[in-house]
């Protein structure tokens, strides 16, 4: 045999095919999966001579039309093609529906392009405004990936539209007060809201703590549930999002930025490896006693917890959108502790970067999209619910939105934010917070140690992307500084 | 590229799903076995095929007129492998496996054929990664892998060369050596 074909077979048996693998159906997934619409070349647009033919018609007609009505009175005016981008509606069903119900109506062409992650469009806004223009017209992101823009400068000031906007319409002062930086200008309109929760199985309700309720737990409560139902059946029923493979694996990072750290330190980075935090800790193992082994493998709570793994889980709303729609499941708040009840706010906000070439067009689409109307639709196209107040929602939505209305009203709360203005830097900083729950929790090392070990990592993280603090950490100048 | 594989793409570009699925059916198995041979894990493999798919969709009209969709797409595959070999969460992931696989033996005598070369293949630098895999796990041959990473055929073999010349250094350092 000669060496080429020694390589060949040693390759092949050192990786050897994985039953059911390759997988034959991924072609279907792929389909299924694929955008209906996409960008084409213009010289690629065999329909473009007839449109452009068209618009040169309607260009006449209108010309003429205006010669001769009165200055465009009781017109309802054409709003041409509006650049939208973003990063929510990724997956084909989710643009699908976001294409079909929310933005279908609008009275122009709304070219809605959905990035796979924001940093592509952070990105691409910063590099055209260095370069002194924007091929976009309104951007949804969320409140971090705003941050980024708004400290660049990339933003216009959107205090008129609110303005013009709150005549009919009702948005949460918290959410605009967040939307300004701390500035006097608004950098976004709150578009879409979203947070965390834990579902609950009802059969679990009976093993409660003595003196615990259900809608307002503490995390010591939540460990002795835990221990309850172990000792009824067993098992170890409750469930956490902890598979650690990065941005693909499970949200427990945002469990420990967004609950368990400002629970128990009032802060989400600065405490990083502060005496509280090691308390947190202490407990996250008591919580890791009973929770399903299993879930360094759930990436997403809602199969274990619709097949009976597990009947006390933790996880994003969009996640547990299906398993809401089950009356065997309750939503509840996410449990507190010692230094209040930390929470996560996801907030997507609408913005128009300076220069924008159709202003009128992205101003009227921010004006479609936070119709009450439109933003029943896009909560539920979208699995998030609304930024606009008044607006009245069914099935899972209106759980997670009871929720997310005990999270506001509770007198201890903490409310954080998911990182901001750290741009690229974003999973790095989510990896340090995994790692730090592999080592502490899984591996079982010495807290301090490992909070001491990984604190560098993260202050470097930060100082990278010179991301001032963010909430409940006060904010300051220069980089945020883990103490 | 025949009559029916530029009819196919032409159809693609205009935006037909059909005609894509038809361009991709005879690929996706081929795609995976490569994105499992860069990245050795199945379901990373998977994820990086979908990803390549969904890319090549959305970047149909960047296929040059006269260039097949094959090595255009496993270029696809390859860059994407690429992105994921290089983000936080893979080396993340390699660490742990490494301190989890670091002293468990080759579970056969043969060095050639168990975790000591795919450990040496995951160390190869991507294009040298690239080049083994496409040649020794795909039987592509140079003009092929030329085809796909956009080089010369000598350019192809000369990076295969290379590449196997690191792959010795990396399996003498471990005892053994490739012949």
């Amino acid at each position: 045999m000669n060496s080429d074909e020694r390589l060949r077979r040693s390759l092949r048996d050192a990786l050897p095919p994985e039953p059911g693998f390759p997988d034959p159906h991924l072609l279907g997934r792929i389909m299924h999966r694929l955008p209906k619409r996409r960008r084409l070349q213009w010289g690629q647009r065999p329909w473009m001579p007839a449109v452009v033919a068209l618009a040169l018609v309607l260009v006449a007609v209108d010309l003429l039309t205006q010669s001769t009505a009165a200055n465009g009175a009781g017109r309802v005016e054409f709003l041409g093609t509006v650049q939208f981008v973003s990063s929510q509606a990724q997956p084909a069903d989710e643009y699908r529906a976001m294409t079909r119900n929310v933005l279908a109506g609008f009275n122009g062409i709304p070219d809605f392009n959905s990035q796979p992650t924001a940093a592509q469009d952070v990105a691409r806004i910063q590099y055209e405004q260095a370069a002194g223009r924007s091929t976009i017209d309104l951007v949804a992101l969320a409140h971090g990936d705003m941050a980024t823009l708004q400290r660049s400068g990339s933003l216009q000031d959107l205090t008129p539209l609110l303005a013009q906007l709150q005549r009919d319409r009702r948005f949460p002062p918290d959410l605009l007060e967040e939307a300004r930086f701390g500035t006097s200008e608004l950098s976004y309109v709150p578009w879409l809201q979203a947070t965390y929760l834990l579902a609950v199985n009802r059969k679990a309700l009976p093993y409660l703590p003595a003196g615990a309720d259900v809608q307002h737990l503490t995390y010591d409560q939540l460990v002795a549930w835990g221990e309850n139902m172990r000792a009824a059946t067993g098992r170890n029923l409750i469930g956490l999002p902890a598979d650690l493979q990065g941005p693909r694996g499970g949200l427990i990072f945002r469990f420990l930025q967004g609950y368990a750290y400002p629970s128990y330190t009032g802060t989400t980075l600065t405490g990083f490896r502060s005496p509280e935090a090691v308390q947190m800790w202490q407990m996250l193992r008591r919580l890791w006693a009973v929770t399903d082994p299993r879930s360094t493998q759930y990436t997403d709570m809602s199969g274990p917890l619709k097949n009976g793994d597990v009947w006390v889980a933790w996880d994003h709303q969009v996640r547990l959108d299906k398993v809401l729609d089950d009356p065997r499941f309750i939503a509840v708040p996410a449990p507190g502790g010692p230094a209040g009840l930390g929470y996560i706010s996801v907030v997507v906000g609408l913005a128009i970067p300076v220069r924008a070439p159709n202003q009128e067009g992205a101003e009227a689409l921010a004006d479609w999209l936070t119709r009450p109307r439109q933003q029943a639709a896009a909560a539920v196209s979208l699995g998030f619910f609304p930024a606009v107040g008044g607006v009245r929602m069914v099935g899972p939505q209106a759980s997670e939105l009871a929720v997310s209305d005990a999270y506001r009203g509770a007198p201890d709360r903490v409310q954080t934010v998911l990182p901001v203005g750290l741009g690229g830097g974003a999973d790095a900083f989510n990896g340090v917070y995994q790692e730090s729950f592999q080592r502490i929790v899984l591996n079982g090392e010495d807290i301090a140690t490992v909070l001491n070990e990984e604190a560098p990592a993260l202050q470097r993280i930060v100082d990278e992307a010179n991301a001032p603090c963010w909430a409940p950490d006060p904010r300051g100048a220069g980089p945020c500084q883990v103490r | 590229l025949d009559g029916c594989e530029r009819e196919l793409i032409e159809r693609a570009r205009t935006g037909d799903e059909g005609a894509y699925e038809r361009l991709l059916e005879s690929l996706v198995l081929e795609a995976q076995r490569f994105a499992y041979g860069m990245l050795q894990d199945r379901f990373a493999a998977e994820d990086c095929v979908q990803e390549a798919a969904w890319r090549a969709w959305m970047r149909m009209g960047n296929l040059l007129p006269d260039r097949s969709f094959r090595p255009w797409f496993l270029g696809i595959v390859a860059n994407q492998c690429r992105e994921t070999l290089r983000s936080r969460w893979w080396r993340t992931r390699a660490w742990l496996t490494d301190r989890l696989d670091g002293g468990v033996a080759t579970d056969t005598d043969d060095w050639l054929t168990g975790a000591d070369l795919r450990r040496a293949v995951a160390a190869l630098p991507h294009e040298y990664r690239l080049a083994i895999v496409l040649r020794y796990y795909l039987d592509l041959s140079e003009v092929e892998i030329a085809a796909t990473l956009g080089i010369s055929a000598g350019g192809a073999r000369t990076r295969i060369h290379r590449a196997r010349g690191q792959l010795r250094a990396t399996l003498n350092h471990h005892g053994g050596d490739v012949r």
